[in-house]
């Protein structure tokens, strides 16, 4: 059997038809908490259709961030959010018009494309017979990580993740320099958040038992890495989560009395400087930045297992900042940036 | 520590960032200081790459994390990106010299986060414009953006509407950007730039309609990002409400950076042959140029708001750049890369003069000129610099650039493109002519007594030299200079720089 024949194109269809069906009824839906809920469920299906092309790393990453976190944050921030139908004039109609023929033009465009595409995971095409041959012969070789994702991730373009982590940093600072302004104008909005003051036995006593195995499991898709889909971002994620429910199941202050302030935004910015500051410490030891074969010498192991080493130490950097920075959007966007109460 | 520079440029706001994120104790002055010393630092960097650059006479490889191209990432350095980068560290020194008392009036609070945006947004641009592959530009490119989105949406009145607006257009034109990176990467299997360009040139991808196809989409995804003509709208309204530290950062750069990307894609990652000889697109975007210089003036011209003059003078600029770009010759070519530089610094000085006046009249409006030049002598001066420049008046550098240009534009036999390029310097003369004489003869009182109201009864604001604070006045007066200094070194920059990152082909 053919790696060709083993996909079942028809399962392929059914996802594909289901995420279009989603994305519309996201888009048609009124209300924004269901329009919320409908694109945790496109987040799904997109997840399956990764695992499906064998990208389970990017699918991990994807039910991660997309089907939970992204959803939550949905969620925390429609509840400020006043909406009313407007009634479009004529000329938003026209431009609405247009902007639709636009997309069909371009999607025509795309489709035309498609035609000297090479084939769904054809073993001939560039990308399967430029790079990838040599990533995948030499990385176990040269950086001892067998998960050639993770090495090429943390490794061979270790300089992109550096910044991809610097993406995540950035989001929670804009965040936070927009909303925890001290002059508040919708105070207003604050009003119609509900109160939670008493919250379900059954709630916390879930949380009890879940969260502790959630922050192991996380630190095992850390730690794991090395060997298995996961790293980093995906531990990250999960270890965050794992606040968010707690914040979710017993309230703001609880989680935020467990995890302060203060720590989260140290941990933002320290996960980044980790990550950058081992690159500097190889730089500063004459290699060039990131090259993390300069700590063979301080870590008193071969080149080859210093890369090793130091695809871990940078995957932990950004595990803090993701970990860190989901806590804090969760805190800032759930409660409105003023951080009195949640979801 | 030489062979480091590369990466240092660019590292060094990184850490500030990561730092003035956690100085909040320690006041706003550490915070400032901070700032400046690391923008410092980078300026420095990029200076001593660009003198290695032209000393040796070839473009300056840096291999992230000690990889082989295009195993790893590249930091590419060559003539081009070389005088790019020392104008984006160099803007944005001034800019930071200039913060001083702006910022802290902008930003009540959390001043020091504010920074760390500013310092990313530099590290951004410093990094989108020293990288050798197209992923890790894309990555960069989110840096900038979402750094910028951060420090506009913390302006006055509807910034933050418009600023959401602006999120809008720029995610979709980063998502086409990366879309048609896409559709390169899945025809190549490669993302290195050099690598890019040499298995692009293979016939049979040339006539690819999926290779066409990315290109069209990441210079559609670019020209939202560098506000072309039909694609501008997001801009007049996110850069006029921005604060002014705000507007004085990214009006010059985040554009002008834009089209040094457009530059990169059409010509070290496709090749002139391709872009005019396979896609026949040239005469439609110089059109689309034209319409955008006239237009963009036109607009300036109605307006009443300064900065939003300003914005709209940049969309006008824009049009010279790509159209610049697009004539296909070497004169195109090299004005469009001076005027990167010119326009660069033109608007940084337009937008630190208005800045000034908005920071001393408290109003933004055309009024807030009135007697600017006996209240504020020094400021007025280097307004008329800048406006000269924008005309095109000889010793500034807005006037070879536009000598070039215009030379660009004859020799190609694009008569629209020449129209438009003289129609646009009249309507700049026309603007700036309107706003000087305002400054210069019209006095408030004057105005009122001479209609005979009663109104007037009031006492007459008397008129006082209140010049800018000293840390405002000196990057005033260093972008004002470096405006003659440009104009006076044209030869040498041409020479030195442009002609070395000429592309073969045109």
């Amino acid at each position: 059997m053919t790696w060709d024949t083993s996909l079942l194109w028809q399962f392929d269809i059914l996802i594909l038809l289901m995420m279009v069906i989603c994305a519309v009824t996201a888009l048609a839906l009124e209300g924004l908490l269901s329009s919320a809920i409908v694109t945790g469920a496109y987040s799904f299906l997109i997840c399956l259709m990764w695992t499906h092309m064998r990208a389970v790393d990017v699918a991990f990453t994807e039910a991660a961030v997309g089907a939970a976190i992204s959803t939550v944050l949905f969620l925390g921030t429609a509840q400020y959010v006043n909406r009313w139908i407007k009634k479009d004039r004529p000329r938003e109609q026209g431009i609405k018009q247009i902007t639709l023929v636009i997309a069909v033009i371009c999607a025509v465009m795309m489709l035309n494309a498609t035609r000297d595409l090479p084939e769904w995971a054809d073993p001939a095409s560039p990308a399967s017979t430029h790079l990838s041959p040599r990533y995948i012969e030499q990385a176990y070789f040269e950086t001892a990580t067998p998960n050639v994702v993770t090495a090429v991730l943390a490794d061979y373009r270790s300089y992109d993740t550096m910044f991809e982590a610097v993406v995540v940093f950035a989001a929670a600072l804009v965040v936070m320099v927009v909303l925890r302004r001290t002059s508040h104008k919708h105070r207003m909005a604050l009003h119609l958040r509900p109160k939670r003051a008493g919250r379900d036995t059954v709630l916390r006593g879930a949380a009890q038992s879940i969260i502790p195995v959630m922050q192991i499991f996380a630190l095992y898709v850390l730690f794991h890495g090395h060997y298995s889909p996961g790293g980093g971002f995906q531990g990250g994620v999960i270890f965050g989560a794992s606040f968010i429910l707690l914040a979710l199941c017993y309230n703001l202050k609880f989680s935020m009395n467990r995890f302060r302030e203060h720590a989260v935004l140290w941990c933002c910015a320290g996960g980044v400087l980790l990550y950058a500051g081992i690159g500097a410490a190889c730089l500063a030891m004459g290699w060039n930045f990131l090259g993390y074969g300069a700590l063979a010498g301080v870590l008193g192991v071969s080149d080859v297992m210093a890369r090793s080493h130091g695809i871990l130490a940078v995957e932990i950097g950004v595990g803090i900042t993701v970990m860190a920075v989901m806590v804090s959007l969760y805190n800032d966007l759930a409660s409105g940036g003023d951080l009195e109460e949640g979801l | 520590m030489m062979d480091q520079t590369p990466a240092i440029m660019i590292l060094v706001p990184v850490f500030a960032s990561l730092a003035l994120t956690l100085i909040g104790p320690l006041g706003h002055r550490a915070a400032y200081g901070l700032l400046i010393i690391s923008i410092a630092g980078s300026l420095a960097a990029a200076l001593a790459t660009m003198v290695q650059v032209v000393q040796t006479g070839q473009a300056v490889h840096y291999r992230m994390g000690d990889w082989i191209p295009p195993m790893g990432i590249e930091l590419v350095i060559d003539h081009l990106s070389a005088g790019v980068l020392v104008l984006i560290s160099a803007c944005a020194l001034l800019t930071a010299i200039y913060s001083m008392h702006t910022a802290r009036q902008d930003n009540p609070d959390r001043l020091n986060h504010y920074y760390a945006l500013f310092a990313l947004l530099v590290a951004g641009l410093l990094g989108m414009t020293a990288t050798g592959d197209v992923f890790n530009l894309y990555v960069l490119l989110e840096i900038s953006a979402l750094s910028s989105y951060g420090l506009l949406a913390r302006g006055k009145g509807k910034a933050y509407y418009a600023t959401f607006r602006y999120l809008m257009m720029g995610t979709i034109g980063a998502s086409f950007y990366l879309l048609g990176v896409g559709y390169i990467y899945i025809m190549t299997g490669s993302l290195n730039m050099a690598d890019l360009a040499e298995i692009l040139s293979r016939p049979e991808l040339e006539a690819s309609v999926s290779v066409r196809i990315g290109f069209s989409l990441i210079i559609l995804g670019v020209w939202i990002k560098m506000a072309l003509f039909p694609l501008h709208a997001w801009l007049p309204n996110a850069y006029s409400r921005a604060g002014t530290t705000t507007a004085c950062l990214i009006a010059p750069l985040m554009t002008k950076v834009s089209v040094y990307v457009m530059l990169r894609i059409m010509f070290t990652v496709f090749s002139a042959d391709y872009i005019f000889q396979q896609i026949a697109w040239s005469r439609l975007v110089i059109y689309l140029a034209s319409a955008a210089a006239v237009l963009g003036m036109i607009t300036a011209l109605s307006q009443r708001d300064l900065r939003k003059m300003l914005t709209y003078i940049i969309v006008a600029e824009i049009g010279y750049l790509t159209g610049g770009a697009w004539l296909a010759n070497t004169a195109g070519y090299t004005g469009a890369v001076y005027h990167i530089l010119a326009d660069g610094l033109m608007t940084l000085c337009l937008f630190m003069a208005v800045g000034a006046i908005i920071y001393r009249t408290g109003e933004s409006t055309a009024a807030a000129m009135q007697g600017l030049f006996q209240r504020m002598p020094v400021t007025a001066g280097v307004l008329l610099v800048a406006a000269a420049s924008v005309v095109g008046v000889p010793p500034t550098c807005g006037f070879f650039s536009k000598w070039y240009l215009l030379q660009g534009a004859v020799k190609a036999g694009e008569w629209v493109f020449v129209a438009a390029l003289i129609i646009a310097g009249l309507l700049a003369a026309i603007l700036f002519f309107r706003l000087l004489e305002r400054a210069f003869f019209g006095r408030l009182e004057d105005a009122v007594t001479e209609n005979g109201s009663e109104k007037s009864q009031e006492v007459p604001r008397k008129i006082r030299l209140e010049e800018a604070p000293l840390t405002m006045l000196l990057p005033l007066v260093i972008t004002g200079a470096a405006l003659f200094g440009l104009g006076i070194y044209t030869n040498e920059v041409v020479q030195y720089l442009i002609r070395w990152s000429m592309p073969a082909g045109i």
